[in-house]
Order: C-alpha cells, then sequence, then structure tokens
C-alpha cells in the first residue's frame, strides 16, 4: 500500500526524496520505495524519518482500519 | 583426480572463504558507517542467496553433463571459473536492478571507470595469449584462453545492468521532480 502520508509530508516542506534520503543516510530509492508500499522501513528508519519531517509515528505510518458501514 | 586438479581445487575453496570473509567484514563494517542503508542491506543478502543456488545448479548440471557424455564443454579450470563468474554476475545484476549495488552517496562514475579497467585488462590478457598462438578451442573443447574473455563478457553485463538502471533511475527522478 502506498504511503500517501509520507509524501505529503515531505512535499509539504518542498523536500525532495533525494533531500530527505541524504538527511536520513540513505538511498533516495529506499525512501522512494517507501512512499510505493514497495518496502517496509524498520521502526529505526521511521523514527529518523519522523524527527527529519517533524511528524509523529502515527501521522505518517498508523494506518486507519477501513470503516465499513453495518 | 589427479594432483592438478586437486591444486585447483584448492585454490577454489581459498577464494569462496576469501570472498565470504572480506564480504562478511565489508558487509558489518558498511552497516555500522551506515553506507548501505537497510533495504540495501537485506537486498544483498537476498543476492548472495540467489547467487549461490545459481552456482550449485550450474555445478550440478554440469557435473550430470560430464557424467552423461564423459566429456565437458572447456578445460576444467575454465568451467569451474565460470561457474564463479555466474554467481558473480548474477548477484550483481540482482543488486543493481533494485538500486543496492552502489552504497549510500557512492560514486556511480567510480564503479563504472573500475568496471570498464577489468573489462580492458581482461581484454589485453586475451589478446596477449592470442598473439602468442592460444586457440581458443583445442580438440572441440573450450580452453583456458576463454577465461580472461568471459571475465571481459561477465563484467560488461554488470556494465550494461548499471547504465540501463542508471537510465531508469533518471527517469524515475525527474517524474518525482
Amino acid at each position: 500500500m502506498k504511503n500517501l502520508k509520507l509524501k505529503a509530508a515531505r512535499a509539504s516542506l518542498d523536500m525532495s526524496q533525494e533531500e530527505l534520503a541524504n538527511r536520513i543516510g540513505v538511498s533516495r530509492q529506499t525512501i522512494s520505495a517507501i512512499e510505493k508500499g514497495d518496502y517496509n522501513p524498520t521502526i529505526k528508519l521511521c523514527i529518523a524519518i519522523c524527527r527529519e519531517l517533524g511528524r509523529t509515528l502515527d501521522d505518517l505510518f498508523w494506518e486507519e482500519e477501513a470503516q465499513h458501514p453495518i | 583426480m589427479d594432483w592438478g586438479l586437486w591444486i585447483m581445487f584448492a585454490i577454489l575453496v581459498v577464494m569462496v572463504v576469501s570472498v565470504v570473509i572480506v564480504s562478511n567484514r565489508r558487509e558489518s563494517k558498511a552497516a555500522q558507517n551506515g553506507i548501505f542503508d537497510e533495504r540495501q542491506v537485506k537486498i544483498r543478502g537476498d543476492a548472495f542467496k540467489w547467487s549461490f543456488i545459481v552456482m550449485v545448479v550450474y555445478y550440478l548440471a554440469y557435473a550430470i553433463l560430464v557424467s552423461f557424455t564423459n566429456d565437458g564443454l572447456g578445460a576444467p579450470e575454465l568451467m569451474i571459473f565460470i561457474g564463479l563468474e555466474l554467481g558473480l554476475v548474477f548477484c550483481s545484476v540482482y543488486c543493481i536492478l533494485r538500486d543496492a549495488f552502489i552504497a549510500v552517496n557512492r560514486s556511480f562514475g567510480f564503479i563504472v571507470i573500475m568496471d570498464i579497467c577489468c573489462i580492458v585488462a581482461q581484454l589485453i590478457g586475451y589478446y596477449r595469449e592470442r598473439i602468442q598462438g592460444a586457440l581458443l578451442i583445442k580438440d572441440g573443447k573450450l580452453t583456458s584462453t576463454c577465461l580472461p574473455l568471459s571475465i571481459a563478457l561477465s563484467f560488461g553485463i554488470i556494465l550494461v545492468a548499471l547504465f540501463v538502471r542508471r537510465h531508469y533511475q533518471k527517469r524515475e527522478e525527474q517524474n518525482e521532480a
């Protein structure tokens, strides 16, 4: 599943994938893979991303369960 | 098996053990320094696993072929080395296509130059052997003269994979921008 929250948070800071990747010490492709939902990062990397973007883990990585109408 | 083949086998074992020790040291050091990120380390682990399987399948298939035909396709040292090359190329291409070949913030150009140097050195070696009168095929079998050529081919495949992946990465970066 795509991580649109991460992409939106990054875009809101006008930050490119490359920039974010450089700041947390990973490759640009890793950020791209996380945003596309191709790679599940470890909690360590999630925290690094959250710190860099000034968001919480819930903001970026918590997926709300779909609300099913009764 | 004569003593020559035992020496070849010993060299093969020493090479494999050295590669494993050196790569393990590099991997652990790289992980500490953050040279390869966690996604890349995972992919490289998968690449080592699959390349090992590729090599085992190659050696088994070749052993079966030799057993049935009582004849190999080429000189034993050549066929053993081709198995190693196959593993190397598979591992490299697997990593390249999944963006785990070049470490974080490492230069693409440096890798390409190293690769081209290897190709050139091998082609020079091949040329030297040829002008000394070495044959590529003798008695219907590939000779060890093919070795530099096969190494050059392996590095050539890696080079092509690097450029293909680079092309797709550029397109991805443009789309992202």
